[in-house]
């Protein structure tokens, strides 16, 4: 269980202060696989990062008994001049493993990311599929309650996700997800209760389809308003971008790893 | 298929430590793996640096410091130097670098900067160590009767270098043209710092308006404890231990302050 208790967050954008989280409390249960939904810009990826640990709220207090991954994103995580056996074994380090449990480590996350030669070589140089498939193995060879991923996903070649599908079922029965993605079909397979991030406010909906309604129906009611129209834009502009580059980069790194 | 290990919990202090000897090693990684050698090369970088300005300006202004080897005494004061200009260059672009690993949260925004702090630190001792043991079998009278002294000259030189590292790094986070006017205003350095001259020997005036540079204090000060003889003028470590307290604080408050931020960049 995770509890937010009066957690505000807001960041400094060009022209103004944007609120990703305004006086929030909230008691988000554990054993579910939860779905954050909000627009572009709503600050879901902010969220994932203040639950996870990695930035600070800039009030409030955010209590819980859980074991909490990082947030597994496709830009992060990783230094991109050092190797993958690099990461992994950084991450090893500042947890203060043991030799033998590093390299139970290595050894997990070679298995299930299949990068092959690519594992000693620098991570700029993976593709975005590569990337997805080193993050999450690294973080599968933890044990946390609550696995946080943002986006992770998305990217990546069949293989890959029907891997991870199948990590979800299997942690599933002893681990929960929060689970931010734009794919909505991809939501509802994997999570069963949703949170609605919109305007600093937040909302659970144990079941997801009313989480998902709600989210529609803000849409449907914001379509029109312009400031929202143009920030959509952008945003999607900029994701489309993002997608563009993710396939090229796929493509010209590695012929075997089609993004599908 | 998966056997996870549970991650251990520590203290922050514990997991401090560790995270800053993780992001230590992978600034030797990335900075000297690329080459064979790497280890070596990390400690003949500075070595080198400083062989070069003492042998080229050695030959220059090969004017009298008497009982002090020429090039021994240039060294001494380009290690300081290096030690104070170090942690203001390297601060700047240390959370670009590391970006992508602050989102783990054991990894605290100021963590990368002091990593690289440490190691301007410890590359900068290692060298001194290496010229102190070569300069006394090559025979120079040096003194190890005041180490303490001396320690206290690299400590405060490294602390104001610390403390206008966070500053600076906070101004490059908001205004990109830091960098390029910090290395304008770091470049003279090497020139009214003492590093080639002993401060004695320019005009009274002239050594008045000096003063007011606090690098000149631990260089001068580290001179006379290696050499009990040496006139250091009138230069003493309180001024700079001011500097080294005031831009400290200044630097750790603007950095709480803007930490959100700076790793938004």
């Amino acid at each position: 269980m995770i509890e937010l208790r009066n957690v505000s967050k807001a960041y400094a954008v060009s022209g103004g202060i944007r609120h990703v989280l305004r006086d929030v409390s909230l008691i988000i249960p554990d054993r579910t696989n939860i779905a954050v939904l909000g627009p572009n810009g709503a600050g879901k990826s902010t969220f994932l990062r203040i639950i996870g640990g990695a930035e600070q709220a800039d009030s409030g207090s955010i209590i819980t008994d859980c074991d909490i991954s990082w947030p597994l994103g496709l830009n992060s995580g990783f230094q991109g001049s050092l190797t993958g056996r690099q990461n992994v074994l950084f991450v090893c380090q500042i947890n203060g493993l043991t030799g033998d449990q590093s390299r139970q480590v290595t050894n997990q996350v070679t298995a299930f990311a299949e990068i092959g030669e690519y594992f000693d070589m620098p991570v700029n140089t993976y593709s975005s599929g590569m990337r997805a498939r080193l993050s999450f193995g690294l973080s599968m060879a933890f044990k946390f309650d609550i696995y946080l991923i943002d986006e992770l996903t998305s990217v990546g070649d069949v293989i890959f996700k029907e891997k991870a599908n199948s990590a979800f079922e299997q942690i599933r029965t002893r681990a929960s997800l929060i689970f931010v993605s734009h794919n909505l079909s991809a939501l509802r397979t994997a999570c069963d209760s949703a949170l609605f991030l919109r305007d600093g406010k937040a909302n659970f909906y144990p079941n997801i389809d009313d989480g998902i309604e709600a989210y529609k129906q803000y849409i449907g009611a914001h379509r029109d308003d312009k400031t929202f129209k143009r920030a959509h834009k952008v945003a999607l502009k900029a994701a489309r971008q993002r997608q563009r580059l993710a396939r090229e980069a796929a493509q010209d790194n590695d012929p075997t790893l089609h993004d599908r | 298929m998966f056997h996870p290990i549970t991650l251990p919990r520590r203290s922050p202090w514990r997991s401090q430590i560790l995270v800053i000897q993780a992001l230590f090693r992978r600034e030797i990684a990335t900075r000297f793996g690329q080459y064979h050698l790497g280890f070596v090369w990390m400690l003949l970088e500075p070595l080198l640096s400083v062989l070069v300005i003492g042998v080229l300006l050695g030959s220059i202004t090969a004017h009298g410091v008497t009982d002090i080897p020429f090039a021994f005494f240039v060294l001494n004061g380009k290690l300081l130097l290096n030690l104070f200009t170090g942690p203001i260059d390297s601060s700047m672009s240390a959370l670009k670098a590391n970006k992508g690993l602050l989102i783990y949260p054991n990894v605290r925004p100021l963590d990368p900067l002091l990593a690289r702090f440490f190691y301007e630190l410890l590359t900068t001792l290692f060298s001194f160590v290496v010229f102190t043991i070569v300069g006394m079998w090559m025979g120079i009278k040096i003194s190890l009767g005041q180490l303490d002294v001396l320690a206290n000259c690299y400590l405060l030189t490294w602390l104001m270098g610390c403390g206008l590292g966070l500053i600076c790094a906070v101004a490059a986070a908001h205004y990109k043209e830091t960098e390029k006017i910090i290395d304008v205003i770091l470049a003279p350095l090497v020139f009214i710092s003492a590093v080639m001259f002993p401060i004695a020997a320019l005009p009274t005036s002239l050594q008045r308006m000096l003063l007011w540079n606090p690098l000149i204090h631990p260089i001068e000060q580290a001179r006379k404890a290696l050499f009990p003889f040496y006139h250091a003028g009138e230069t003493g470590l309180f001024y700079p231990f001011s500097v080294a307290v005031i831009t400290l604080g200044i630097g750790l408050v603007l950095f709480h302050n803007n930490r959100d931020f700076m790793t938004k960049q």
